[in-house]
């Protein structure tokens, strides 16, 4: 280990950005690994060229990117050591320390970006890491969700971001519920696309808990509220067949997608459909916070696990967990918890008072903002849709009957299943099926998520070529 | 209430010992501080080996491929035993002497399993194998199982059968109790037994009484790649290198061999684990595209580690307390007690129930750590 940097960020997000530059102004020398090509996490993917004009609209530019520009500019002028391109493969927490200082490194393992130089596997050891990974789509587990053709809107809102892309013609359907299938269908018919149906897995009766978490959710994010409205409203202008109280959804098709079948207010309907977009909202990228043996807390609203944080988002000695990654909030909670962390960061390194910024009292307001989105769009239930055919998870093709079959008889946490039906060996590494498994073992044994857990996540975190640890030395020559 | 036989650990020796106990009709219970195969046991390669074994071991692995050969059927679950063979690579000259030489050794004790190949056969066996590669010890008969269903199958047929299993059930201390019993003081209450089986594994050294034991706790490192086309039947060692390595059926290569993590936080049973170590993955890795160049291209999907017991002569604590009566030991099997489980846990077994076998054990009895007693050299194995 040659020398110890101060601080490692990881994930490149509002969260990550906010938290490097933060730390660097401080006077801490930052490294900033990032898995995107650029800066900006999902929220703001591609904002550096898409606000140069470079594949969408300056208009809709703006809208997308509110936040971004200021974030980069700020970056660029803080003299943080930003990696585009590198993926993080393990982290090794210090040995349960004596208690707080210096000496406690923590070990980071990551792969650089370039094959020039080898080996492409690194460790760096730093005396603190913020950790920003962001959210992830929750998988929604339904038969033919595998089908070439089925994404996540996440994947349409990324080639949106990145090429300027709208699924275009005909056969569009979107199913789902929450604020980003929404977005994404006003983005669709905003540059010109066409839209066939949207299906809403929205379960009803939700009112009584939006009208609860309504008022506060007004004081603590007017904006955001103003947003949402608009979004609903363009929605209901948008002349798009919308089918509510959809259940029992199914994809169809040989090859890829050709239809989708489901049951609307309890009729059966079947539909021709080239492109499904599904959505069931966000969960955190719990991989870093499992792989680090966080402790982890079943959110009910979130329908996720959450690591147990203190208040700035430290979960061990010099480090922490912000922004999505740690509990879905959103791109504003995400870059105030940066910033607290950092503060926190440097205070630990003896650069500054330990004191909560002004952020701390908008961070509870925001929150409370949050709370009604949860309430608005709570989790699809399992047993709607996963059926005994469906896949739950795709790598090694395991079905839910799989693991069915393999319940009780002493199998009844996910790392059983796992050793007993290969769900979650694959090179996802469980992103897709570990939150589907602990709710589809919950419902099926009766026991809480908390008493179900989880699957543990082994390093590394992404497949990467055997190759990429070799030093030169010990390159085979018949390698490309 | 009194069972008969205590067993301590619920790895893969701690399972097996306790269906081949009920089997006699002795009552079990075994004590688990964590979850059944959490360690030693999920960080095996699944290796059937009799193949450069320790002469003191041959006799063993010898007679357990015999039980691996019927041991699905026997159980009532698949455990994945392939009679792969095994080999053991030469990459030079000087290793393909001493692979004469152990040829020479063994058949002066009465052994023929091991069989030596030079370069030609071995391209026409491994055509993926580095050219440099000249030669390999051969056991046709080895092959390979698989850990976690091995695990699961004796545990199932435990069950099945009676044997009656506590995990998360740390055990904080043992104290003998009245005429030849044993009171354990344990996470979910005081356990008595006339018997205790001693398969702690990594954690076996705790729990020897006055018997004098110097064992090392180990991380061992495992790494499995994405599936590659079939290129590899046997299971591989290499003469010189620290690697271990095979091709499953469903064309995914596991890696392993003596690189060793780091055992973190071993006295919290919940807690205690291996870290992996970056750098020595990179060794592993680095021997394995040593002899198989293709695999640089390979995709490394996942490692893990677990922690296991390694005595000083590379050979298990098999048999009797020689201190305390009622007290047999199984444990620090040292990287390489998979293959010899099933025969292992029918030894513990017979030996509560008839008295039977001390003669097989004799040679791995904790007695060799007495001060009188002659330091073993751990010859040529490769874990």
């Amino acid at each position: 280990m040659s020398k110890v940097i101060d601080l490692c960020v990881i994930g490149a997000g509002p969260a990550g950005l906010a938290a490097a530059a933060r730390a660097a102004q401080g006077g801490l020398n930052v490294l900033l690994l990032d898995e995107q090509p650029a800066a900006g996490g999902q929220v703001w993917r591609n904002a550096g060229a898409a606000l140069a004009g470079g594949s969408m609209p300056a208009a809709q530019a703006e809208k997308a990117y509110h936040g971004a520009a200021a974030a980069l500019r700020r970056l660029a002028a803080s003299g943080v050591d930003h990696r585009a391109g590198a993926t993080l493969i393990d982290i090794a927490a210090p040995e349960t320390a004596p208690g707080p200082g210096p000496e406690a490194v923590v070990e980071i393992t990551w792969r650089a970006p370039s094959r020039a130089e080898a080996p492409r596997i690194r460790q760096t050891a730093a005396g603190a890491v913020i950790c920003a990974t962001g959210a992830q789509e929750r998988p929604l587990i339904f038969p033919g969700a595998e089908l070439p053709g089925v994404m996540g809107v996440g994947a349409i809102q990324s080639a949106y971001k990145q090429s300027g892309l709208v699924p275009g013609g005909e056969g569009v359907v979107l199913a789902g519920h929450g604020p980003l299938l929404l977005l994404t269908l006003a983005q669709i018919r905003a540059a010109g696309g066409r839209v066939a149906a949207v299906l809403d897995l929205g379960a009803p009766g939700a009112m009584a808990a939006v009208a609860r978490t309504l008022p506060r959710a007004l004081i603590g994010d007017p904006a955001l509220m103003a947003r949402g409205a608009g979004l609903m409203l363009r929605r209901a202008l948008s002349g798009v067949p919308v089918y509510r109280r959809v259940t029992g959804l199914r994809a169809h098709g040989a090859d890829s997608i050709e239809a989708v079948s489901f049951s609307s207010a309890g009729r059966a309907t079947r539909l021709p459909a080239r492109l499904l977009g599904v959505h069931d909202g966000v969960i955190p990228n719990a991989q870093v916070s499992r792989l680090l043996n966080l402790r982890h807390v079943w959110d009910a609203g979130q329908g996720a696990f959450l690591p147990v944080r203190d208040t700035d988002g430290a979960v061990a000695p010099g480090i922490w967990l912000v922004g999505d990654g740690a509990g879905i909030g959103g791109a504003e909670i995400a870059a105030m918890e940066g910033e607290q962390a950092a503060r926190a960061a440097l205070a630990r390194a003896g650069r500054g008072p330990d004191v909560q910024g002004p952020a701390a009292r908008h961070l509870t307001r925001r929150r409370a903002a949050r709370r009604l989105v949860e309430a608005l769009y709570p989790p699809v239930p399992m047993g709607a849709y996963a059926t005994d055919d469906a896949l739950i998870c795709r790598c090694e093709t395991v079905r839910v009957a799989d693991v069915r079959a393999v319940l009780g008889t002493g199998i009844d946490g996910p790392n059983r299943v796992k050793a007993m039906t290969r769900c979650g060996m694959g090179p996802c590494q469980g992103r897709l099926c570990a939150n589907p498994l602990t709710r589809l073992i919950s419902a099926e044994t009766g026991r809480s998520p908390d008493a179900v857990g989880a699957l543990r996540i082994r390093p590394p975190l992404k497949p990467v070529l055997l190759m990429d640890y070799l030093a030169p030395e010990t390159m085979p020559e018949v390698s490309a | 209430m009194t069972v008969d036989v205590a067993i301590i650990g619920g790895g893969l020796i701690g399972l097996v010992t306790a269906f081949e106990a009920r089997r006699h009709g002795l009552s079990v219970q075994v004590i688990e501080a964590a979850r059944c195969g959490r360690h030693a046991s999920s960080a095996s390669a699944g290796g059937v080996r009799s193949l450069n074994r320790h002469m003191a071991e041959i006799p063993l692995a010898r007679a357990a491929l015999g039980l691996w050969r019927g041991l699905g059927q026997r159980l009532g679950n698949d455990v994945g035993f392939v009679q792969s063979g095994q080999m053991r690579l030469a990459e030079d000259a000087a290793s393909m002497a001493t692979f004469e030489a152990r040829v020479a050794r063994l058949a002066e004790a009465g052994w023929n399993h091991e069989r030596l190949i030079g370069g030609r056969q071995l391209r026409a066996r491994l055509p993926g194998c580095a050219p440099h590669c000249c030669g390999a010890l051969v056991v046709e008969e080895d092959g390979f199982a698989d850990p976690l269903a091995t695990l699961h199958a004796y545990r199932r047929a435990g069950l099945a059968t009676g044997v009656t299993l506590a995990e998360t059930c740390a055990v904080h201390g043992v104290a003998r109790a009245g005429a030849g019993g044993f009171a354990i003081d344990t996470a979910c209450g005081e356990i008595r037994a006339r018997h205790v089986v001693n398969c702690a594994g990594a954690w076996g050294g705790d729990l020897v009484g006055d018997d004098p034991v110097a064992m090392r706790t180990a991380a061992l490192q495992m790494i499995v790649t994405a599936p590659v086309a079939p290129f590899l039947a046997p299971v591989i060692g290499v003469h010189g290198r620290k690697l271990s390595l095979k091709q499953t059926g469903a064309g995914a290569v596991v890696i392993g061999g003596a690189f060793e993590g780091h055992p973190r936080e071993v006295r919290d049973p919940l807690a205690a684990r291996g870290d992996l170590d970056p750098g020595r993955i990179g060794a592993s890795l680095a021997n394995a595209v040593a002899v198989f160049p293709h695999l640089a291209q390979a995709r490394i999907l996942r490692a893990w580690s677990g922690l296991e017991g390694m005595m000083p002569d590379g050979l298990p604590v098999l048999g009797p307390s020689v201190r305390v009566p009622g007290l047999i030991h199984a444990f620090g099997f040292s990287a390489h007690g998979f293959a010899l489980a099933p025969l292992v846990g029918r030894m513990v077994a017979d030996h509560l129930h008839s008295g039977a076998g001390a003669g097989a054990m004799a040679p791995f009895s904790v007695a060799r750590f007495g001060t009188n007693a002659p330091t073993r050299q751990k010859e040529m194995s490769d874990a």
